[in-house]
């Protein structure tokens, strides 16, 4: 039974830009249907639309066989249709509960009631609620999986994820996928918006493949047999499985030591609890942790963002040199570009002040900054219209790939690269990964930050597993393995936790 | 020499004092929960005293001066709303204009009025608003002299603290206005219609702002001086910092507040050799700026505030 049909849906942009193009889509109730594709190729438009966020321009949507027509996402969710985003639309300041009763405007309210409710689906979906604390002292699952909470409670049957596991790793991604299943063997239909080929295979029913716009094809899962020809549907060539490093020199010299560093947070709590390591030349040392167990904090005191409240941090010997240091922060909009300002700008933000950008006088050499930014463009393969347009009428992912390639273009001693492929479409992340283990090879020193444990299983020659701000151990290349990983990351949360990670990971 | 009397003195008029603060203090309060930093509090309290006078002045009805300062107090704001939600203009920046504008015109308008002459005696009214006994409670000894002899507007103002506190905390519209402060555009994904939320609380505003102002020219005193309002909705402001937006602790601030005032009017007063008068008068305004650097530092507010708002549809 089909509970969504979208027929010859179009979306046109105001700027012109078609992100849509005569697409048709069907849920079946009860299946996982993802949608699989690169970045850009209008996944999220088209979801928007179902979701009531965006209207489109051409096209017509059906509930349950009946036509409906969308104002706002509160009209979709009339029609029992919720959409978790990869932005959370929780308040951070207010608790659970405030947050779960902003999902019921409009509706009578009756707290007993609810409170029943909440309890009924928390059992359904498997996990305990702290309805009194914040949201900002949630991990970024624990917010994923109240944001479930309160479409379930807002009687939504219908859910869409947009990219849910972008920022989820290891063990929390394998209890995100359970309990999507969860909810489909409770009768609700999901669609998934994702571009991992594996998490598509492993979780749906049917996929469906867009491109550009357009949707290519719909395949059941269980027909398709070979997981590269998803990747040439969706990217149209064949790409690299991996990528060959090599080896670091034996000369262990190292850029980055860091001894018994503590760092506080805002609020005054320690995040990072006496973590002490080396970074050698030509290496690379991959933190793999769940979300908000101190790598923020870790990051930001070596980088200088946060004053660390004990603890030394050295570069090559000395203090507080920052000569050398490249830097790709996870908030990209925040810390990576100044939005408002040019590619150009943009891609020299970081060294404008260097000799080779400057005009006898001070001035600055435009000539020189757009050769650099031209680099930049063409390396990471940046869409941009011109190098004189505001980055902030980028896309997230060209964004990111400004940052990248000017820090991995100027790296010369160390890079810490936060999250560098989070948020970028396969192809542009093969690439990025492909640059770092480069790098690596010509001597630098990389700190590589990512809740991708893939990734970090790819590139790194040791891996150090942080939880609850301190290193519970740190791998070497060739004894590491994802589900030991996975167990050391926990090490700080219950015994039982950990022993269901570790066994469903398997 | 300082006496019982003496300091029951200064209580009384501290809490006197307190009235107008609290009153506009609180409406303020309410619309930056909802993230609208409306400066123009001030210009909105001289508004209402200069109407509030006028209409006293020429009518005699001190309860239509209340409902006259109330009405343009509340279209003073209406006119900041437009101008900051319907056109998006900066909110400081109109607040500003606005409060410069407001003392312009009254001044203008009193002038026009009554002329340029100065007379040893400025117009003034013949009657102001009477302080009203609650019978039994303002009998108790001490406690009843210094709280239960007061204006109308001033026991309006308590109850206040409680309702806003509870609107705020206890109720779906409290957050649903705390929802629109913290991410407006969250809050309009999730159905709360936030511009008609914002507009309503900035009428609510200039209503009770209105009151308060008229408290000054025909409460305290019976004339209307150029800017009488001297600052009051800023320190009201300030005082919302320092309370963390939380209505029970501008309770707090504000009693402190006009306490200093009401000891600077007493050192005044006193006329104590080699402290000249004028740093008495300082002395309130200090003694923020003081408090705000001690306590006011780490204070976060609405994540929204002052931050025009765009629906992105």
């Amino acid at each position: 039974m089909l509970v969504v049909e979208l027929r010859k849906i179009t979306k046109v942009y105001p700027g012109g830009i078609v992100a849509n193009y005569e697409v048709d889509f069907d849920l079946r109730k009860g299946e996982v249907h993802a949608l699989l594709g690169e970045n850009g190729a209008g996944k999220t438009t088209l979801m928007k639309i179902l979701s009531g966020c965006l209207k489109p321009t051409s096209g017509s949507i059906y509930v349950e066989g009946r036509e409906v027509k969308f104002n706002s996402p509160l009209d979709a969710l009339k029609q029992g249709i919720g959409m978790v985003h990869q932005h959370f639309t929780l308040i951070p300041t207010m608790t659970v509960l405030e947050n779960l009763r902003l999902g019921l405007i409009g509706q009578k309210f009756n707290m007993k009631h609810t409170l029943t409710e909440i309890e009924e689906l928390s059992k359904i979906l498997g996990f305990k609620v702290k309805l009194d604390s914040p949201i900002y002292a949630l991990s970024v699952g624990e917010r994923q999986r109240i944001e479930i909470l309160r479409l379930l409670l807002s009687r939504a049957r219908i859910l869409i994820f947009d990219e849910p596991t972008s920022m989820l790793c290891g063990p929390e991604i394998d209890r995100f996928l359970q309990l999507l299943k969860s909810l489909s063997s409770n009768g609700y239909s999901i669609v998934l918006i994702t571009h991992k080929i594996r998490e598509a295979m492993r979780i749906s029913d049917r996929i469906t493949i867009m491109k550009m716009g357009r949707v290519i094809t719909t395949l059941r899962t269980d027909e398709i047999d070979d997981e590269s020809r998803l990747v040439e549907l969706m990217v149209g060539e064949r790409l690299m499985p991996t990528t060959t490093k090599v080896a670091p020199s034996f000369n262990k010299e190292p850029l980055l030591v860091v001894k018994n560093l503590v760092v506080n947070d805002d609020e005054g709590l320690t995040k990072v609890k006496d973590i002490s390591f080396e970074l050698y030349r030509g290496e690379i040392l991959g933190i793999a942790g769940v979300e908000g167990n101190g790598q923020k904090e870790l990051v930001e005191a070596i980088v200088g963002l946060r004053k660390p409240a004990s603890g030394i941090i050295t570069f090559r010997g000395k203090n507080d040199n920052l000569d050398g240091l490249n830097y790709i922060p996870a908030e990209r909009v925040e810390l990576g570009v100044a939005p408002t300002l040019s590619v150009a700008i943009n891609s020299v933000l970081r060294s404008f002040d260097k000799e080779e950008f400057k005009k006898r006088g001070n001035t600055l050499n435009f000539g020189r900054i757009n050769e650099f930014a031209k680099k930049v463009v063409s390396f990471m393969n940046v869409k941009t219209p011109s190098l004189k347009t505001p980055v902030k009428y980028l896309s997230g992912g060209n964004i990111q790939k400004i940052i990248v390639g000017r820090e991995i273009i100027t790296s010369s001693e160390i890079l810490i690269a936060e999250q560098p492929t989070a948020g970028l479409d396969a192809k542009s992340a093969y690439y990025v990964r492909r640059a770092l283990s480069e790098l690596a090879s010509k001597g630098v020193g990389i700190l590589l930050i990512s809740s991708d444990l893939d990734e970090i299983l790819e590139l790194s020659d040791r891996i150090a597993v942080i939880s609850d701000g301190k290193f519970t151990r740190i791998f070497e290349r060739e004894e590491a393995d994802p589900v030991l990983i996975g167990s050391y990351m926990l090490a700080a949360e219950g015994a039982g936790y950990n022993a269901r990670a570790a066994t469903s990971a398997n | 020499m300082i006496t019982a009397e003496v300091i029951l003195g200064l209580l009384y008029s501290s809490i006197t004092l307190l009235t107008p603060l609290l009153l506009a203090g609180l409406a303020e309060l309410l619309v930056e929960r909802s993230g609208i930093l409306n400066l123009s509090l001030e210009g909105t309290m001289l508004m209402g005293a200069f109407v509030a006078f006028m209409v006293a002045f020429y009518t005699g009805d001190l309860y239509y001066a209340t409902l006259l300062a109330s009405i343009a107090g509340a279209v003073l704001c209406l006119l900041f709303a437009i101008l900051t939600i319907t056109l998006a203009l900066d909110q400081m920046v109109t607040g500003l204009a606005l409060n410069l504008l407001t003392i312009g015109i009254t001044s203008y308008l009193y002038r026009a009025s009554f002329g340029w002459y100065v007379s040893p005696i400025p117009p003034h009214i013949q009657t102001t608003l009477q302080p009203i006994e609650i019978p039994v409670l303002s009998q108790i000894l001490v406690i009843g002299k210094i709280l239960f002899s007061h204006l109308p507007h001033t026991y309006a103002a308590f109850v206040l603290v409680f309702l806003t506190w509870w609107l705020l905390f206890k109720t779906e519209k409290g957050l649903k206005i705390r929802a629109i402060g913290e991410d407006p555009q969250t809050a309009d994904y999730l159905g709360i219609n936030v511009n008609l939320t914002r507009y309503a609380l900035l009428i609510l505003e200039g209503c009770i702002a209105g009151i308060a102002g008229s408290l000054l020219s025909i409460g305290y005193y019976n004339m209307f001086l150029d800017n009488m309002t001297q600052g009051r909705g800023y320190i009201a402001i300030a005082l919302i910092i320092l309370s963390r937006w939380n209505p029970l602790l501008l309770l707090g601030g504000a009693f402190l507040f006009s306490f200093i005032d009401a000891l600077q009017l007493r050192i005044q007063a006193f006329n104590i050799p080699f402290l000249p008068y004028q740093f008495a008068l300082m002395l309130p305004y200090l003694f923020t700026i003081v408090l705000l650097f001690v306590a006011g530092r780490k204070v976060k507010g609405p994540a929204s505030l002052a931050k025009p708002f765009k629906k992105l549809r």
